[in-house]
């Protein structure tokens, strides 16, 4: 498979006038098209701040990001960026919502209204697109912002501790829900999270890294292919073999 | 068997009996405090010659509605809304201004908390000077008082607006002014409708003193010219006159506070 994103020894240094410190040492790692990558480490240990590298919102000290072979210097409209919270604008209604990136890029147009109408009816939000997003649950919402991502097209789309502000149960089912999605549009994604369980049952491979500063400590690749039920997998033998990899690494 | 406490119409019943309760103590409450007024002035507890009495107040409008007293309301609700509209008007600009340009935030900080504790009213004379003794004087006088604190309250709602929202349009690749037309603006529609309340009342403060400096007409030149031939009940009558206009006007703004909040919702 080609290489999609290359991260080359991304290195990062936070100045205040107080001090500086060094968040990320020396990061490079691939990812290739369609794949599902995710980043677990220790609290703290950058991995929320390298996803920002990648998304283009925080410029790394040193080192280079290449999507397609062409340099991340800023903010890119290629790449989808979601965040903790569903962040859905509380004065919008759900349809609103969702069309929100297309109306900042000024790309409205029928076929992409099309698209996005698509969407909410395959992830069962049509009916409620007149709603406003307090009267969703968590799991509803979540699934509107993601859909808000999509419905731009993103060619590669950044999680970061997307699910981790819902309870455990909505949690399942909804990365469930999420992970169908993703797969069924063919995304390239990089999630961050501290759920390990969460990594390996929905990813091609789990990079780890080390405690601040940051460097990969270990990558593990995950064998459950693309068609994969991210709940009942979690009995396997395999499973838990993946899971102990990352377990024993993380816990160095 | 109905197990609910609560049918539909019960909640609605109830809601209904609350308001209804509410407003009618309020009522009560004026009432009564207005007829103490008028007994105590009857019977002699209070001097109704410096204190006036409900009474003589309705007779005092009764006597000056058919005349000028209408010419007086109307300066002095023009030069409020004036006011109000002018302070607002650059208010915002200058609050949008102070957002836009960190760097302009940081070098005007100091100078606003200095400007919003001077007491503008000290002013007068030399707003006087600048603006002519006329109703171009009373006007800037009401924007000099209401100016800053719009500023001020417009200002820092701008800077707290959730930063996660922000952060997720700006992922859109949303520029600066449309991170303003898509959140900063709608999330602090409250804020805006706040500082509209106390900016009309400071414009309404502004008003009276310039009027009582400087002024041919309006309800302040009433006052300070009953004040000193000692024509209480007129001074009475346009201090309660006052209240009206600013509950007028305050409902006024609360009820297109109402309207924008529906139109936010639909844009």
């Amino acid at each position: 498979m080609s290489i999609y994103l290359k991260t080359e020894s991304i290195k990062l240094v936070y100045q205040t006038p107080e001090s500086e410190t060094l968040a990320i040492k020396d990061v490079s790692f691939t990812v290739d098209k369609g794949q599902f990558v995710s980043i677990v480490g220790p609290s703290g240990c950058g991995k929320s701040t390298l996803l920002s590298c990648i998304a283009g919102i925080t410029l790394p000290t040193s080192g280079s990001i290449l999507l397609e072979n062409k340099p991340i210097n800023g903010i890119n409209r290629q790449v989808g960026y979601m965040l903790q919270s569903d962040n859905l604008l509380p004065w919008r209604s759900i349809y609103k919502n969702v069309l929100l990136g297309l109306e900042i890029q000024n790309k409205l147009t029928s076929e992409n209204i099309d698209y996005t109408h698509s969407l909410l009816k395959k992830y069962d939000l049509w009916e409620f697109k007149d709603s406003y997003p307090s009267a969703l649950s968590g799991g509803m919402r979540q699934r509107a912002a993601l859909i808000r991502t999509l419905a731009v097209k993103p060619s590669l789309l950044l999680l970061d501790e997307a699910f981790s502000a819902l309870d455990y149960q909505t949690r399942v089912t909804v990365s469930q829900d999420v992970y169908n999605i993703l797969r069924s549009e063919n995304q390239t994604m990089i999630m961050v999270t501290h759920d390990i369980p969460e990594a390996v049952s929905m990813s091609d491979r789990v990079i780890i890294l080390s405690p601040r500063p940051a460097v990969v400590a270990k990558q593990v690749d995950i064998p459950f292919g693309k068609e994969r039920d991210t709940v009942s997998l979690r009995g396997t033998k395999e499973y838990r073999q993946c899971y102990e990899a990352v377990w024993k690494e993380m816990s160095r | 068997m109905n197990n609910t406490l609560y049918s539909r119409s019960e909640y609605l019943r109830r809601i209904k009996k609350e308001s209804v309760l509410v407003k009618s103590v309020q009522i009560f409450t004026v009432s009564f405090l207005l007829i103490l007024w008028e007994v105590a002035a009857d019977i002699g507890w209070i001097d109704r010659f410096i204190l006036s009495s409900p009474s003589r107040m309705i007779k005092m409008f009764l006597q000056m509605v058919t005349g000028e007293l209408w010419i007086h309301i109307a300066y002095t609700v023009g030069e409020t809304l004036i006011g109000f509209l002018i302070g607002v008007a650059i208010g915002m600009a200058m609050a949008v201004g102070l957002w836009y340009s960190d760097f302009a935030h940081r070098v005007m900080a100091p100078f606003l908390v200095v400007a919003n504790s001077l007491p503008k009213i000290a002013l007068g004379p030399v707003i006087i000077v600048w603006a002519g003794a006329g109703i171009s004087a009373i006007i800037t006088m009401a924007v000099a008082i209401s100016l800053i604190v719009t500023v001020i309250e417009l200002t820092h709602g701008f800077y707290t607006t959730d930063a996660n929202l922000l952060l997720t349009v700006k992922s859109f690749g949303a520029d600066k002014w449309q991170c303003f037309q898509k959140i900063v603006l709608p999330s602090n529609i409250p804020v805006l409708f706040q500082s509209l309340k106390v900016n009309l009342g400071l414009s309404l403060v502004g008003v009276i003193a310039g009027e009582f400096l400087v002024s041919k007409a309006g309800l302040g030149y009433l006052i300070v010219y009953a004040g000193q031939v000692f024509k209480m009940d007129l001074v009475m009558m346009s201090v309660v006159l006052l209240g009206g206009i600013a509950f007028v006007l305050y409902t006024a703004i609360s009820r297109l506070e109402k309207l924008a909040v529906k139109m936010i919702n639909h844009i």
